[in-house]
């Protein structure tokens, strides 16, 4: 990075910070810290969604994801769709029906205090992991942009979020996130764009197809009904449904995004909005990486992205070894890109006999290369529970794009990190106040009194993500690390507000059990089955199938009614 | 705070789609041609 570059990331993330703190200066009560103003246009509540959940995570990690797997990952999504029309359709009215500020008020209303706190529990906990991972994106950025140490970039840009969202609340979460999702749009496109300019000269758009589709890099649905492949049709359109639900209708950091609507109306159709764009806009993004892998077949790739990994295992008495996977790494991707010239070459001349044949040894030679990625990964890491999927985007955008545009895609990163890790410490503080600090510990103190303790606690959940930050070592890439973290606790949350909503003979002793049983039988099968038999998304059915089959036993059994109030 | 819910809530302001019905059946026909769109590029490069 030059000083161009430094300006136009500094202009681009100060400026945002300060925007937002700007625009809801002196405006606060405690209501509009956590909440906001309640006026809350459509689009503001569609960037806003969308922003919180497409994190730096999502830009940084979603491209590598598309440079290994190809464009099978867009297959998670299918399930959003559906989502937010049962979300729009029947949780929205209820949680404003009811005026809620965080969605588990609702069930301190329909159950008891109990499974309020239950319920806020498990979304503390989640979502703090949540954050830490959120927070570890831009380090690595960071890290690899300005070689300083992992932890102080860690902590940097830890406290940024930290200092704007404890000054501004949710307000100023909306005001900007509209700016970010611009800054992240622009960097992304000009990626995109950059991509398709840099394919080599003669290369058409139907080759670049051909070479990415005979890798299996576009094979976006695959039909399997195998449970312990993660990306299927039917992985997509059933479990990520139930994923999809707990994530938007029950996690804090999404409900209060769209909570703050200016009416139903504006809610609806800001979730609409996402309904419609989210699978596009992932399309894309996996794209790019698609578009990065054919580049990398006329220009060889580092043996290993992590650069500052391999260099230490060089440091450590292994260059010699490290050195010769390098030299044959070199060879086998100069065999390869001989291959596919010849490949393309008969193709463009029509004979076919000739294009099967060279198409043949072209993928012997991908195979070739493939096996010595994977020698030189082991070579870093013996267990290969190391990943350098992260970095290979960033790799790509340091080593080929113009200055300016690095600085721009840079800032990328850091605005998707600012809008997702400050949605989610704003809800993170909300659940801490709203859900336990106001109705257990202080039930009767002035607004001044629980708005200053608004801002301790979302201060306090900022230094506990940057802690679990710095104690990460990451064995999934990001985008996956993240959702799993989410399927280990979204099918309690879900199960909860399925209960509540749909079944009305439950009450609250039996629905809390229900949500314990569930949580047990999630970790039981995520620390004992192999995720190659049973692939993490499915935990979202198999938990809310179990706490509500569990509540519906407990409450036969039991026959008790506790607080019996149905929304 | 968030106003009670108003019989302006059940319009959608939207031209051509005055139901709610008929955004979410927008949604999963959009959503439809996506699946569509994505099972001919599989087949066609697979």
């Amino acid at each position: 990075m030059n000083g161009l570059d430094y300006a136009i990331l500094l202009i681009t993330v100060l400026g945002i910070a300060a925007y937002g703190t700007w625009q809801t200066r002196g405006r606060h009560t405690f209501k509009t810290f956590l909440k906001g103003s309640g006026n809350t246009p459509w689009f503001v509540i569609g960037i806003s969604v969308m922003a919180t959940q497409a994190s730096a995570v999502t830009f940084l990690s979603t491209p590598g994801q598309g440079y290994l797997g190809g464009l099978g990952f867009v297959q998670f999504y299918f399930g959003m769709p559906i989502a937010l029309i049962i979300i729009a359709a029947v949780f929205l009215p209820i949680y404003r029906k009811l005026n809620v500020i965080t969605a588990y008020e609702y069930l301190g209303q329909r159950f008891d205090l109990k499974t309020r706190l239950l319920g806020a529990s498990v979304f503390l906990l989640q979502r703090a992991l949540g954050a830490g991972l959120t927070i570890y994106a831009p380090a690595i950025v960071l890290s690899k942009v300005l070689n300083w140490p992992l932890h102080i970039t860690i902590i940097g840009s830890g406290i940024i979020v930290i200092i704007y969202t404890a000054t501004g609340g949710s307000d100023a979460v909306n005001a900007t996130q509209k700016y970010q999702i611009g800054v992240i749009f622009a960097g992304m496109i000009a990626a995109f764009v950059l991509l398709l300019v840099k394919l080599p000269i003669g290369l058409t758009l139907s080759d670049t197809l051909t070479i990415a589709g005979s890798m299996h890099k576009l094979e976006a649905v695959n039909f399997s009904t195998n449970p312990g492949q993660r990306y299927t049709f039917w992985s997509g359109m059933i479990a990520a449904t139930f994923h999809m639900l707990a994530y938007f209708g029950t996690d804090q950091s999404q409900v209060q995004r769209y909570l703050g609507g200016a009416s139903l109306r504006e809610s609806r159709l800001g979730l609409m909005f996402n309904a419609v764009c989210k699978i596009p806009m992932q399309f894309f993004i996996l794209a790019i990486g698609v578009l990065m892998f054919v580049n990398y077949q006329f220009e060889k790739p580092p043996v290993y992205f992590d650069q500052v990994a391999w260099s230490q295992r060089a440091a450590q008495g292994d260059s010699a070894a490290l050195h010769g996977i390098e030299t044959r790494f070199a060879t086998a991707h100069q065999q390869e890109e001989e291959t596919i010239d010849t490949w393309m070459k008969a193709r463009h001349a029509g004979d076919r006999a000739a294009e099967s044949a060279a198409r043949n040894v072209a993928m012997q030679a991908h195979d070739r290369l493939e096996a010595i990625r994977k020698e030189a990964r082991l070579a870093v890491d013996p267990h290969d529970k190391r990943n350098d999927t992260d970095y290979i985007f960033i790799t790509y955008i340091l080593d080929h794009f113009p200055h300016g545009l690095i600085g721009l895609l840079v800032a990328t990163f850091f605005a998707a990190a600012l809008s997702a890790k400050s949605a989610e410490l704003n809800a993170l503080g909300s659940a801490s106040i709203v859900d336990f600090y106001k109705p257990v510990l202080k039930p009767n103190a002035s607004e001044q009194h629980y708005l200053t303790a608004s801002k301790a606690f979302t201060i306090f959940w900022g230094c506990v993500s940057i802690t679990f930050a710095l104690c990460l070592s990451m064995a999934e890439n990001l985008i996956q690390a993240v959702n799993i973290v989410g399927a280990l606790f979204y099918p309690v949350m879900l199960s909860l507000f399925v209960v509540g909503f749909f079944i009305r003979g439950i009450r609250g002793t039996a629905v809390f059990w229900g949500g314990l049983v569930a949580q047990v039988v999630v970790l039981v099968l995520f620390f004992t089955v192999p995720d190659s038999t049973l692939s993490y998304l499915w935990y979202n059915v198999i938990g809310c199938i179990t706490c509500v089959c569990v509540s519906a036993i407990i409450q036969q059994v039991v026959k008790s009614p506790n607080a019996p109030q149905s929304a | 705070m968030t106003p009670e819910p108003t019989p302006n809530d059940d319009a959608t302001g939207l031209p051509g789609v005055r139901t709610w019905r008929g955004v979410y059946t927008a949604v999963l026909v959009s959503f439809a041609v996506w699946i569509a769109l994505l099972i001919a590029l599989t087949r066609t490069y697979s």
